[in-house]
């Protein structure tokens, strides 16, 4: 499907959107295509939007017309608008290739998201060339505190007469609260956070056009020939050294600074001695830009080889610009230059010197001193207004005695942990310690003694308590209770319970009998319960 | 029956109170809540008519819309700051260098800062020949580097890092890092001992400018008392003792005595 838009000629469109939504009832399929437009009007008064031409499936079918009313903005509402536009040029009558700066304010007193430029403003007949950093800035209008965003650019005219520079058009959301009365009920969705209760209105900003009459330049009728600067410059020359011999380099640098189009500055034309030999340098540039357009350097270096001695002579350098402050053409020049050049292995003369005093040429540093004296400006940061937080000093005792008690705390809890180590690893010591006595008993009674403590320290080892004496169900018990296996448990029940047998039966027991049963425990004590 | 009668009229009183209550509770909520952002508003078009009149050369005007903000108990550097820019514009050294010393406390630091109290102090007419010597504030260079609240927090830092290390230490049986937890040690005390020193010297070591041109310095509390010496707007002292409505002052070895307090503004 298209859509004949040519007819909207009272509207300028700003954009474009369409979405197709198709139904199936009953089988039956329909679709719905919505195209829509965000209009400009170009003029005030009645407008007509003509029947648009829609074709579908080959099919041709015409809209209905119409007809809006377009008021022109008021001064009383101009005054109490929440978001507004506008453009501004630093000259309105400038001279031709005279830098000017056209600003672009976008101001809200309500909250707004999405603000973009639409199309920017036609500069037909300028050259432009827009400053870096956008700046952000709050200010009070109308008793009202206003966010402000200010873009700027510099323009440069290219030709006289009046021009024109057309208005640009930007877009932004506002942000809007939903007049939703709140109830109890919803009251937590209403929150700002979900989103629920704002809404975002699209509003387009259109800045005014701006008329500028551009002189032209004068015509040039003096000396030299003009060098195409328009602003204000300075022009100067230096030799890094006076005195040379011959065939020896030197090198002439001649600067020129001032504000104004000083990228399109060439290297001036100067008058050498026809004993001078000049090899032109690459020009070296410095260039910043700021509000008030372009400024800084450019030095033009030339290399000169006298090729024979005696005093050589180069000419003044010479500068004719438009200064727009006087609105006449300049001629700024730097003073002659003198070279003193020896054959080689002679002393150069000493009491001649140049046309400058010698501190010209040396650039000798100097120290600086105040020219002028006063204070910084004010701090305009809002920031002034929030006083920030001092740790007062009970606070700050606090902060310097909470690692103290958490030191401390930490040596309790760790004794504490320690002490239950210590009552585990000294029984299991001691079994130890019964158990090396039990391998060299000599007397059954006094093996199947040593072996019995052995038994029970290390099961008393494993739960990690003190004792002297168990019987072999508490010793199953404790087993259990710490979570032994049940063979284990079963084991050390039984081992026990040999022993005590043993103890109290009376019987003489054989050396493999005694290896056995030592055996067992020792496997018991050593590998399963430590 | 008698009790069922009169409890509509029971409903109803009680209703009428609990309405007024709650009335009541609601309009002193929204007085408070409406309070802080009536003042905020209310300072910032305070705050920028006073930079708006400072801009345009109406400094008395300026200095009268920042005190209204500061009256109101905001305190901050740049605020000081400003009030010492628009006194010095209104010819009051004394006052400026005041606020000016006041911004100190917040951002010692500030370049702008420095500089313009450095300028004000260039009218100031007595020379103190006991101005703190260049090798001290080398020494100590921690204390003259960073404000008194940087002071704080990283003698804080410093004592909780530490602290930790000594737990760990103890609880790991640990004997390393003994050099490292030596210096952690000294660096604590610095701190913490420069940050104790700082709340001391605000509490009882006050410092104060003189405020009006020209003020005599006398050996009593009373207007017949000897004039000892002359001091003038803008010089900075110490205060030593309070009394009446006098301050006993020390300027300088020797240059003891008693002034007004109205004329010293207290740092």
């Amino acid at each position: 499907m298209s859509v004949d838009e040519s007819a909207m000629a009272d509207f300028k469109i700003l954009s474009k959107r369409s979405s197709t939504n198709v139904r199936v009832i009953n089988g039956q399929a329909s679709r719905k295509q919505t195209h829509t437009w965000i209009l400009m009007p170009l003029k005030t008064g009645s407008l007509e939007i003509p029947p648009l031409t829609v074709s579908a499936d080959g099919e041709k079918k015409r809209t209905e017309q119409i007809v809006i009313e377009v008021l022109k903005e008021t001064p009383a509402a101009a005054t109490i608008r929440d978001v507004w536009a506008e453009a501004i040029i630093s000259i309105a009558e400038p001279w031709e290739g005279q830098q000017i700066r056209y600003t672009l304010r976008l101001f809200s007193a309500v909250q707004i998201t999405n603000a973009r430029i639409q199309s920017m403003p036609d500069v037909k007949g300028f050259e432009a060339k827009k400053i870096e950093k956008d700046r952000n800035f709050q200010t009070v209008i109308d008793g009202r505190t206003c966010q402000g965003t200010e873009l700027v650019y510099i323009l440069s005219p290219q030709k006289a007469g009046d021009l024109v520079i057309a208005p640009a058009v930007l877009q932004c959301d506002v942000v809007t609260k939903d007049r939703r009365s709140r109830s109890f009920s919803n009251s937590f969705f209403d929150d700002p956070f979900f989103g629920s209760s704002q809404r975002l209105e699209s509003k387009i900003l259109r800045t005014k056009k701006l008329r500028l009459n551009v002189k032209p330049l004068p015509p040039y009728d003096g000396p030299g020939e003009f060098s195409g600067l328009i602003g204000t410059f300075q022009i100067r020359s230096m030799l890094d050294k006076q005195r040379v011999a011959t065939g020896e380099s030197v090198t002439l640098s001649v600067v020129i600074s001032g504000r104004g189009n000083i990228m399109d500055a060439h290297a001036p034309k100067i008058n050498v001695s026809q004993g001078l030999k000049t090899y032109e340098d690459k020009p070296e540039e410095d260039i910043r830009q700021d509000l008030n357009g372009f400024s800084g350097k450019k030095i033009f270096r030339t290399a000169l080889v006298p090729l024979k001695e005696g005093a050589h002579s180069i000419g003044p350098a010479r500068l004719t610009f438009f200064d727009v402050e006087k609105g006449d053409y300049q001629t700024a020049s730097s003073p002659a230059r003198s070279l003193f050049v020896k054959a080689s292995g002679e002393e150069p003369p000493t009491s001649q010197g140049s046309a400058d005093s010698p501190e010209t040429f040396s650039l000798k540093k100097k120290k600086v001193t105040f020219t002028g004296r006063d204070i910084l400006p004010l701090k305009e940061s809002l920031d002034a207004l929030k006083t920030p937080w001092r740790v007062p000093f009970f606070a700050f005792l606090i902060m310097l005695a909470t690692p103290v008690v958490g030191y401390f705390l930490a040596l309790i809890f760790s004794a504490r942990r320690k002490n239950g180590t210590d009552t585990a690893s000294m029984m299991r010591k001691r079994g130890s310690d019964y158990l090396k006595k039990a391998s060299v008993a000599t007397s059954d009674q006094q093996f199947l003694d040593d072996l019995r403590m052995a038994l029970i320290c290390g099961i008393l080892a494993t739960a990690g308590s003190v004792g002297e004496t168990l019987t072999y169900e508490e010793a199953g018990d404790i087993l259990r209770q710490c979570g032994h296996e049940p063979d284990v448990c079963r084991q050390g029940e039984a081992l026990l319970e040999k022993i005590e047998a043993s103890r109290y039966g009376g019987g003489a027991m054989s050396d493999a009998e005694r290896k056995s049963i030592m055996g067992d425990v020792e496997n018991l004590i050593k590998t399963t319960l430590l | 029956m008698k009790n069922k009668k009169m409890r509509p009229d029971i409903i109803d009183h009680l209703t009428k109170k609990t309405l007024i209550a709650a009335i009541s509770i609601m309009a002193a909520i929204s007085m408070i809540m409406a309070a802080a952002p009536v003042r905020a508003s209310e300072n910032t078009r305070l705050f920028i008519d006073g930079i708006r009149h400072g801009q345009s050369g109406n400094y008395e005007a300026a200095q009268t819309n920042f005190l209204d903000i500061v009256a109101t108990g905001a305190a901050s550097g740049e605020l000081f700051y400003n009030l010492g820019n628009v006194c010095l514009k209104n010819n009051q050294t004394g006052h400026a260098i005041l606020w000016y010393e006041r911004a100190r406390k917040w951002i010692p630091n500030d370049p702008d800062l420095i500089f313009n109290l450095d300028y004000a102090n260039s009218f100031v007419a007595d020379e103190n020949p006991e101005t703190a010597p260049l090798i001290y504030k080398i020494i100590f260079f921690w204390k003259y580097l960073l404000g008194d609240q940087w002071i704080i927090w990283m003698a804080a830092g410093a004592n909780l890092f530490l602290w930790a290390v000594l737990a760990w230490r103890k609880t790991r049986n640990r004997t390393i890092l003994k050099m490292r937890v030596a210096f952690l040690m000294a660096l604590t005390t610095i701190f913490v001992s420069t940050a104790l020193y700082n709340y001391y010297q605000s509490e009882y070591r006050k410092e104060g400018i003189i405020l009006p041109e020209r003020v005599s310095v006398r050996s009593g509390l009373s207007e017949d008392s000897t004039e000892l010496f002359v001091l003038h707007a803008g010089t900075k002292i110490k205060i030593e003792k309070q009394m009446k409505d006098h301050f006993r002052i020390y300027f300088s070895k020797g240059k003891i005595g008693w002034v007004i307090q109205s004329d010293i503004g207290v740092i």
